[in-house]
Order: C-alpha cells, then sequence, then structure tokens
C-alpha cells in the first residue's frame, strides 16, 4: 500500500525530467550518440583482443560481451533510477537538505529523484542489444532456475551498483566536503569489472569482490549462468544477495547520517 | 638612431613576454587545486592497469602478435598512455564554449595571436597537469613493471622529437575541432566522436599493426597516427634507418598540413561569426 504510494511518486517525479529534457531535443541526442560512442570503443577494443587469441583467461568473445553487457546495463540504469544522489554532498553542506527533510516524503526518495540522466539511453540501449545477441550466439541451456537466477541477478545488481555509488556520497554527513571525489574515483573502478576477473592478479580479484564488489554485477553471475568454472562456485550462488546487502548497510549509513545532520544554520 | 628604434620596437613587440604570462597563468591554476590533479591521476592509472591485465592475459595464450612479444607490449602500454597524458591537457573544452557564448570576441579584441595565445596555455597545463602524470606513469613503468628503454641513446632523442611533433599535432587537431563550434554550436558531441577516433586511429586502443588490414589502411592515411604510433615505433626501435626518417619526415608534413588548414579554416571562421551578444 505505501509502497505503491511511493512507486507512483516517485515514477511522476521522474516523468517530470522526462518532460524538461525533451524540451532540448538536439542535446539530448547528442549527449546519448555520445554516450553509445564511449561504449562502442570498449567493444572494439574486446574485437581487437580477441582477433588474437581465441579466449582469454578462460572467456571467449560473446561470454566476455555477455559478462560487459551485464555492467552497462546497469550502469546505464544507475543513471536513469537514481541519479540525483549525485546532488547529495552539496545539499547536505549547503544546508538544502532541509527543504527535503520538511516535505512528506522520505528523503531517500526525493533525492533520487532531483535529478534523471537521460542520456544513458544509448548505453541502455546497445547494452540490451548486446545482451540479447550473446544469448542468441551462446544458446545457453538454461531452465527455470537459471532463469530466475538470471532475473535475480539483474534486480540484485541495480541495488549493488546504485548501493555502491550512494555510499561514498554519504561520507558527506561526516565530512562535509560537497564533492563527489570519491564516486567519481569508483567510477573508473566500473572498468575493471568489465572484463573476466580471472584476467586479474589475485589482489584485484580480492578488491573486486570483497571490497568494491563490482563482480558480483558481472563476473560471478556470468560465471554461473554460462557455466564458468570458479575457484570459490559458492561466491557465484551468492551474488543476487550481494545487492540487498550493501543496500541495507547503505541504508543504515544514511539513516546515521541523517540523526547526524545538523545543517548548515542560515 | 633609426637602428636601434627599430630594434627597441621588435623587442617590445616581440611576444615573448605576454604568452610566457599566459603560460605561467595555466601552470598557477593546475597547482592550485592538487587534490583534483591526484585524483585525475589515480583514475587514469586505474583504466591503464585494466587494459595491462587484459593484454597480459592475452600474450599468455599467444606469445607474439604482429612482431610484438609481452614485453614490447609493457612499454607500448605505459608509455603510450604516459603520451596521452601530456596530450590530454588541452583546452578544447573552454574554447568551445568561448565560441558557443561569444565571449571569443573580447578575447579576439586582446593584443595577441588568439592561436598563439591557446598554445601557450595548452602547453603551460602540459608543462604541470600532463607533466606530472606522464612522469608518474613512466616511473611506474621503468620500477613496477620493468619495461624496456629505447634500444639506443639516438632512438631515445628522435623519440622525444616524435613526442614533440605528436603534440604539434594534437593541438592543431584539438583547434581544428574546437573551430568547428563555430557552425555547429555544440561541442560535447564533437568532443565524445573526437575523442574515441583519436583514440583508436593514433594506436591509443591498440598498436596499429593489431587492427584489421582495412581499419589500419584508414589509420595510415590519417594524422592520429602521428600521435602514438609513430613516436612509439622510435620508441621500441622497430623502425630502421630509412622507415625512420619517413615516419618522422611523414609527422612533419601533418603538421604542415594541419597548419595550413588551421589557418583557411580560422579566417572561414571569423567570417562565419554569428556570436551572441552581451
Amino acid at each position: 500500500m505505501r509502497l505503491r504510494h511511493h512507486l507512483r511518486i516517485y515514477l511522476r517525479l521522474q516523468l517530470l525530467h522526462l518532460r524538461v529534457a525533451l524540451e532540448y531535443p538536439a542535446n539530448f541526442w547528442i549527449a546519448s550518440v555520445a554516450m553509445l560512442i564511449g561504449e562502442i570503443t570498449t567493444i572494439a577494443f574486446m574485437w581487437v583482443l580477441f582477433s588474437h587469441v581465441p579466449q582469454i583467461a578462460g572467456w571467449r568473445f560473446w561470454e566476455a560481451l555477455f559478462l560487459y553487457a551485464l555492467i552497462a546495463l546497469q550502469t546505464a540504469l544507475g543513471g536513469f533510477l537514481c541519479s540525483g544522489f549525485w546532488n547529495i554532498p552539496h545539499y547536505i553542506r549547503s544546508g538544502q537538505l532541509d527543504q527535503v527533510l520538511v516535505r512528506p516524503l522520505a528523503p531517500l526518495l526525493q533525492m533520487a529523484t532531483l535529478h534523471l540522466d537521460l542520456r544513458n539511453i544509448g548505453r541502455l540501449g546497445i547494452s540490451i542489444a548486446i545482451l540479447g545477441q550473446a544469448i542468441l550466439k551462446l544458446q545457453p541451456a538454461w531452465g527455470i532456475w537459471q532463469l530466475a537466477f538470471f532475473v535475480e541477478t539483474l534486480l540484485g545488481s541495480t541495488l549493488l551498483l546504485n548501493s555502491l555509488f550512494f555510499l561514498p556520497r554519504c561520507l558527506a554527513f561526516w565530512t562535509l566536503s560537497d564533492t563527489n571525489n570519491i564516486a567519481d574515483w569508483l567510477w573508473n573502478v566500473i572498468d575493471f569489472a568489465k572484463y573476466p576477473l580471472s584476467a586479474y592478479t589475485r589482489p584485484i580479484q580480492f578488491v573486486l569482490t570483497w571490497l568494491i564488489p563490482l563482480a558480483f554485477i558481472s563476473y560471478y553471475p556470468a560465471a554461473v549462468l554460462l557455466g564458468k568454472p570458479l575457484a570459490q562456485p559458492w561466491l557465484g550462488y551468492l551474488a543476487p544477495l550481494a545487492g540487498p546487502v550493501v543496500a541495507l548497510i547503505a541504508l543504515a549509513v544514511w539513516r546515521r547520517g541523517l540523526r547526524r545532520y545538523q545543517s548548515s544554520g542560515h | 638612431m633609426m637602428m636601434t628604434d627599430l630594434l627597441i620596437d621588435a623587442v617590445r613587440r616581440a611576444p615573448r613576454p605576454k604568452y610566457l604570462a599566459l603560460l605561467l597563468m595555466q601552470i598557477q591554476q593546475a597547482i592550485a587545486y592538487p587534490a583534483g590533479t591526484l585524483i585525475d591521476m589515480l583514475a587514469s592509472l586505474l583504466s591503464i592497469a585494466t587494459v595491462y591485465y587484459l593484454w597480459r592475459a592475452v600474450f599468455a595464450a599467444q606469445p607474439q602478435i604482429e612482431g610484438f612479444d609481452w614485453r614490447a607490449m609493457q612499454a607500448y602500454i605505459l608509455v603510450s598512455n604516459a603520451i596521452f597524458a601530456l596530450l590530454g591537457a588541452t583546452s578544447t573544452r573552454a574554447m568551445m564554449n568561448s565560441i558557443r557564448m561569444g565571449a571569443i570576441a573580447t578575447d579576439l579584441l586582446r593584443p595577441y595571436s588568439y592561436i598563439g595565445a591557446q598554445f601557450a596555455q595548452v602547453l603551460g597545463r602540459a608543462a604541470t597537469l600532463g607533466a606530472f602524470s606522464s612522469a608518474a606513469t613512466v616511473l611506474i613503468g621503468f620500477v613496477l613493471v620493468g619495461m624496456p628503454a629505447p634500444p639506443t641513446l639516438a632512438a631515445a632523442g628522435l623519440f622525444l622529437l616524435s613526442v614533440g611533433l605528436s603534440f604539434l599535432i594534437s593541438f592543431l587537431l584539438n583547434f581544428l575541432l574546437a573551430l568547428l563550434c563555430f557552425w555547429t554550436k555544440d561541442s560535447e558531441g564533437l568532443l565524445w566522436a573526437h575523442g574515441v577516433i583519436t583514440f583508436i586511429f593514433s594506436g591509443g586502443m591498440a598498436p596499429l599493426h593489431f587492427l584489421p588490414y582495412w581499419l589500419q589502411s584508414v589509420a595510415f592515411a590519417l594524422p592520429f597516427q602521428g600521435m602514438i604510433h609513430t613516436p612509439l615505433l622510435i620508441y621500441l626501435g622497430a623502425a630502421r634507418e630509412p622507415e625512420l626518417w619517413a615516419a618522422l619526415l611523414l609527422q612533419a608534413l601533418w603538421v604542415l598540413i594541419l597548419c595550413v588548414l588551421v589557418h583557411l579554416l580560422w579566417a572561414r571562421a571569423l567570417r562565419a561569426a554569428d556570436l551572441p551578444g552581451g
């Protein structure tokens, strides 16, 4: 009941941004194509890599593209679902968060809908196209369990990626810094998750599994779904749970931060 | 009397002080925000690391690709990124914005050559942001990775000369790109497209010989090859005597061609200029 109410408000706020963005159609399309070009570079790079060897660290071309599409899809969705989080550090430092706190709607929901990064539509399109094409090429023998795992992974990954980028922004409650430096830096770590984890050294594998668990978005679920051998298979099976766990941590940090918040005293 | 007057006048007109001032201003600006610079550098090191490990996995399966072994590839990855760091300190976005917003009108009134001023600024940024990031990458290459140095001292010297020409090509291409803003009024799309084309056709993505043949022939007909491919050819000692001079000459030729293009387009752009007032 309350969930439906919140969902309706969320959708209405996001549609508002959509209408604003479509007021400037030229800008919108140029930026969308630009993001699309960025993804095409990655694909071109993989294509060149695989033109010299049949497989890299045990992965074939389309298997690697399947893995890549999983993370590309999530980065695109992140831009649509809650790119408003980008404003959190600034709102905390300037005291603008006051406005949000006095309104009769969950602060988290309001922050999420402050902004909508529509440019991700090009990225979304190409990642869905590649995911579909990879599934067609690989013809994996999925039963009902694998399908369920696939859907759970997609949902869990959305929670995981957005929570991972949400957490460093919440640090502003303590540091009062209005920059997004850490989150921006984290954005570059995603590059690692675009390729098979087995290509990296142990320390990097450890970081991407336990510290910045981006491998749970692409590598582990792809390995399970495509039947790739894993050193610890249970890590693969637990991939859909990583999202909810990190999201709960993020929520707890946000609540503590809000309790600590003292405004800027204007 | 006449002679000394002329001489003093010539010294006063000499471009050195004002361009040097512009250059120093950029250096000051770059040093003012060390945190941002450091974060940018860490980010670029991350992307170098991804590429490094992927190529390592490729060479583990295939020890020799188009004359490259893993050691040569190590040097290619690190040195090409070091050059990119140097070339990346452009002011193209700022120039595009000043064209779009009309602020360039004021710049044109100032008593300096606009191109000269832009070059001084880009040089200033390259000497700080670029050089810092570039040196860090090379240092990591030698100390942590143990990549090979150029085979001879002469090769090292010619490599530096080639990087200089690479810098000129990059500057001129960026300037041409910014001039397109006079017609398109858009900057983001141009910048992204330019970035991708440069990345692929300069040899930044992979050595040009690794590309499929049809793409190679496109790349060798374009100026971008002079940015990464040529300097690296010299660094790795892959070019023999006549080939080496031909490669350097081609770079210089492209600098000349681009100079002419900039000259022609600059005159047309000023005629096409339809700047918002204010």
